[in-house]
């Protein structure tokens, strides 16, 4: 299974990741981005703009107790 | 003394003075040193410690009686679990001379609980890269057949509780690394719901995907342990604020009236797994039927979407844990952290936000799936464990797994042993249920373990060293 990206553009991937990788680590992980492009093509399903992420966070009640 | 003891053998044993901890615990070290040169279960016997620990149980013991039922307990750590002046290395070169100040919460909650503390156990590298052979440290083995894999990341702890070496451990679980070696070593191991127990001073692998939690060799150990693990952690900034029920408070009520809800689709056609563990989960819905449990087929999306997005997450999260490291030491660590871990890097924010956003819609969808459900039960592994030198290193991206559905979601799930295979290894099935209904879990789990012989075979080898 072949990645949709070419060579040079997942070149540039690693270079913004900042990695420093010889060439045989870099064709190994040439061949299994495919699984991040399939993982990724999963996850844009359909869906509104308003449509919100999973993470979030909570106040200390500390700071929200009215007194 | 002879056999194989549960904790809730022991302490009983203990609290009627007749086991003694010191004994018990010469007994476990005895094994390890019989077994673990085949098992690589330990990262490093503390067996100091562990005799200075079984000593002042026994004298406290003899003196007022035993604070609970840990109080005496040889018990193992997974070695991402700080451990104040005991080296804890994550199984890696980059942390093979760290020495924690402080202990993890769950280590400090278990050691005040009283148990007797063994060592440090064998982990996939960072809880994540694994079985590798280029580490500091060998891969831990299957009891049950040493040429055969443990499962990860909890390996250490599954071979070792499996054996007999000791009576329970911790596991961490961010993908299914509780569940998976419980299935494959043929014990016990539950991940909690997302926020129960505490992760500060467990070494990280995803901060939204992690979960501490107990293996030991049946339900009714993993309730004891996890009385003492769980609870409101201020340094966890996901710890939940709420009361700790009492886990086995429901060990006897059997299964009667549960509503059972089966995702059959997920391991007969999304992954077909073999035909042992299918045997295994049939047996086990004819059980609930019989014991008064409705059963109902569930249908969720298929398994890969659930898959994917946790491990879309998790290697996004993991590489910003470990960025600094991967781009200064990348060849430190293990082929098979450093090529899983490095595609996280190659994730664009956007892809990240939007993994983000189906997650929501997911726990959406589980949400609605278990409204009217206490259990839903599917597999925890494939089939028997496979030999460790046949365990692809993009196995996890190949094929979808079924635990990390729980680790997506939050919800409590365990992995309890339903037989053996062809091969005469250890096979599985997983229940979940909602959050926080731990104990409606245990009773689902205890009520069939109890009906079952399963938890009256160990394997060969610890059996032969044993007699």
């Amino acid at each position: 299974m072949t990645p949709k990206i070419t060579e040079t553009e997942f070149a540039t991937l690693v270079k913004r990741a900042g990695l420093t990788l010889s060439d045989a680590q870099k064709a190994e992980l040439y061949k299994a981005y495919f699984y991040v492009e399939a993982m990724v093509e999963r996850v844009r399903t359909p869906r509104g703009r308003e449509a919100e992420p999973a993470h979030i966070f909570t106040f200390p009640p500390s700071l929200t107790k009215v007194s | 003394m002879e056999g194989f003891l549960t904790i809730a053998e022991a302490a009983r044993r203990i609290a009627t003075k007749d086991l003694s901890p010191v004994e018990l615990t010469r007994h476990c070290l005895a094994r390890i040193k019989a077994l673990d040169g085949t098992l690589n279960s330990f990262i490093r016997v503390t067996e100091e410690r562990a005799l200075a620990d079984a000593k002042a149980a026994e004298a406290a013991i003899m003196k007022s009686g035993p604070k609970g039922p840990l109080h005496g307990i040889p018990f193992g750590h997974k070695d991402i679990y700080c451990t104040a002046g005991i080296l804890t290395t994550a199984h890696s070169k980059l942390l093979k001379d760290h020495v924690p100040r402080e202990d993890a919460t769950t280590v400090k909650q278990l050691a005040d609980a009283g148990i007797v503390l063994m060592g440090k156990l064998a982990t996939h590298e960072f809880a994540f890269g694994g079985p590798s052979f280029d580490l500091p440290w060998p891969p831990a083995r299957n009891p049950w057949n040493p040429d055969h894999f443990t499962a990860g990341s909890s390996s250490g702890t599954g071979a070792a509780v499996a054996a007999g070496l000791i009576l329970g451990g911790t596991g961490s679980d961010t993908g299914g690394s509780i569940r998976g070696p419980a299935a494959l070593c043929g014990i016990a191991g539950i991940k909690p719901t997302y926020g129960l127990c505490s992760r500060a001073g467990v070494l990280p692998l995803a901060f939204s995907l992690d979960h501490a939690g107990p293996m030991a060799w049946t339900v009714e150990d993993c309730a004891i342990l996890l009385q003492a693990m769980a609870g409101y952690d201020p340094a966890d900034p996901a710890s939940a604020d709420r009361p700790v029920p009492d886990f086995r408070a429901e060990l006897a009520t059997g299964a009667k009236g549960l509503r059972v809800g089966v995702v059959r689709h997920f391991h007969e056609t999304d992954h077909r797994v073999s035909d042992a563990t299918l045997v295994g989960i049939e047996g086990a819905l004819d059980f609930f039927r019989k014991s008064g449990a409705t059963v109902r087929d569930v249908s969720l999306a298929p398994l890969v979407e659930w898959h994917g997005c946790n491990f879309l997450i998790l290697v996004v999260e993991a590489f910003a844990v470990h960025e600094q490291w991967l781009r200064t030491q990348f060849n430190d660590y293990g082929e098979l952290l450093r090529d899983r871990m490095a595609l996280g890097g190659l994730v664009s924010g956007a892809d990240h936000v939007q993994a983000l956003r189906r997650r929501r819609e997911l726990c959406a969808e589980m949400a609605a799936a278990m409204e009217d459900l206490d259990i839903l039960v599917t597999a925890s592994q494939p089939g028997e464990a496979p030999r460790i030198d046949a365990v692809p290193k993009w196995g996890m991206f190949e094929k979808p797994g079924f635990t990390s559905t729980f680790n997506l979601t939050g919800y409590p799930a365990i992995s309890v042993c339903t037989g053996y295979g062809a091969g005469g290894l250890p096979v599985a099935m997983q229940l979940a249920a909602k959050p926080f209904q731990e104990p409606t879990l245990f009773r689902a789990a205890h009520a069939y373990e109890q009906a079952m012989p399963w938890r009256k075979t160990r394997p060969a080898l610890a059996v032969k060293e044993a007699a």
